[in-house]
């Protein structure tokens, strides 16, 4: 988990963006968009190129944090995306980490921890930080679980599930 | 769908088992198998036609958004590219299979794969192996 978040806020420092579609174009990877109903995007490694690809029905937010996502598949989860593991159905449990990691990789990436705590500090709830940050509140939450692990002591209501892009819109975001 | 299960629908309703459709269109009943366990796709263009006119059905039926996929990295690419496309077709397969992308966007998904497809192997062959911007 520790490098996860070393991870992303290397990419930042290298960059000096948060933007996952400016850091994606600096890192070579392709973003592509295609007219998928209720896919919200993937992620597929084709012939030394690295693809992500992004629902174009989606609002810009959403677009955003799925580029995150698909992003943190990229960094953390390439050589199982090369080896063809990430789209095999008889390893389910495994997909779910990976869910997971690139969930807590688009929390670190998008939200600067210093924006959080000045929300944080005003007391907001987590449904006005999201709002104010323009990011989903289950990010927000996760981005609460990493600053805790870091030694702030913030309330968390409960622990999205690895697939919430998936589960709470009833829309789905697969790595392929 | 993909090509080899088209082809096991038409054999079975057509009560027809793999070493009798073999004989009629020349090829062994192993082969029959490779190709509806979609691993191998017919080299030649006269076996599909063969196949159309005993099912009575059209070429391009038979053939369909995959098979097409896979002549035309056949074409461009030749035998290195006609089995990378099959490894893709079987990539998605088994997504499809796994029952977790819905119907609806099934044909968007392979679409946009297919376009990725091509666009790396044009990008490869443009300027070799890329180096990183920074």
């Amino acid at each position: 988990m520790d490098n996860i978040i070393r991870h992303a806020d290397g990419l930042v420092r290298r960059f000096k963006t948060r933007n996952p579609f400016e850091i994606a174009d600096n890192l070579n990877v392709l973003v592509r968009y295609g007219d998928f109903e209720h896919l919200k995007g993937f992620y597929k490694y084709i012939c030394r190129n690295r693809f992500i690809a992004i629902s174009s029905r989606s609002d810009e937010t959403e677009q955003k944090i799925v580029c995150s996502h698909e992003l943190g598949h990229d960094q953390l989860h390439r050589s199982q995306a090369k080896a063809g593991l990430m789209s095999d159905y008889d390893i389910y449990n495994t997909i779910d980490v990976y869910e997971l990691e690139a969930n807590y990789f688009a929390a670190q990436l998008l939200i600067d921890s210093s924006a959080f705590l000045d929300c944080a500090s005003k007391q907001y709830t987590y449904a006005q930080i999201a709002a104010e940050l323009k990011v989903h509140e289950e990010l927000v939450i996760i981005k609460g679980i990493i600053l805790n692990r870091q030694g702030y002591n913030l309330n968390i209501p409960f622990v999205p599930a690895s697939d919430y892009l998936g589960e709470s819109k009833n829309t789905y975001s697969l790595c392929e | 769908m993909l090509f080899g299960d088209r082809l096991k629908n038409l054999r079975e309703t057509a009560n027809m088992t793999q070493v009798e459709l073999g004989s009629l269109i020349g090829v062994s009943d192993r082969v029959i198998g490779y190709y509806e366990a979609n691993t191998r796709f017919p080299r030649k263009q006269e076996t599909l036609r063969k196949i159309s006119e005993v099912f009575n059905v059209s070429v391009d039926y038979l053939v369909g958004t995959d098979g097409r996929f896979i002549q035309k990295a056949d074409e461009q690419y030749g035998y290195s590219g006609k089995r990378q496309a099959q490894e893709i077709l079987s990539d998605v397969k088994a997504l499809f299979a796994g029952g977790e992308l819905p119907e609806a966007d099934k044909d968007d998904f392979f679409r946009t794969v297919t376009e990725m497809y091509f666009e790396a192997k044009k990008s490869n062959k443009k300027y070799g192996r890329r180096k990183l911007k920074h």
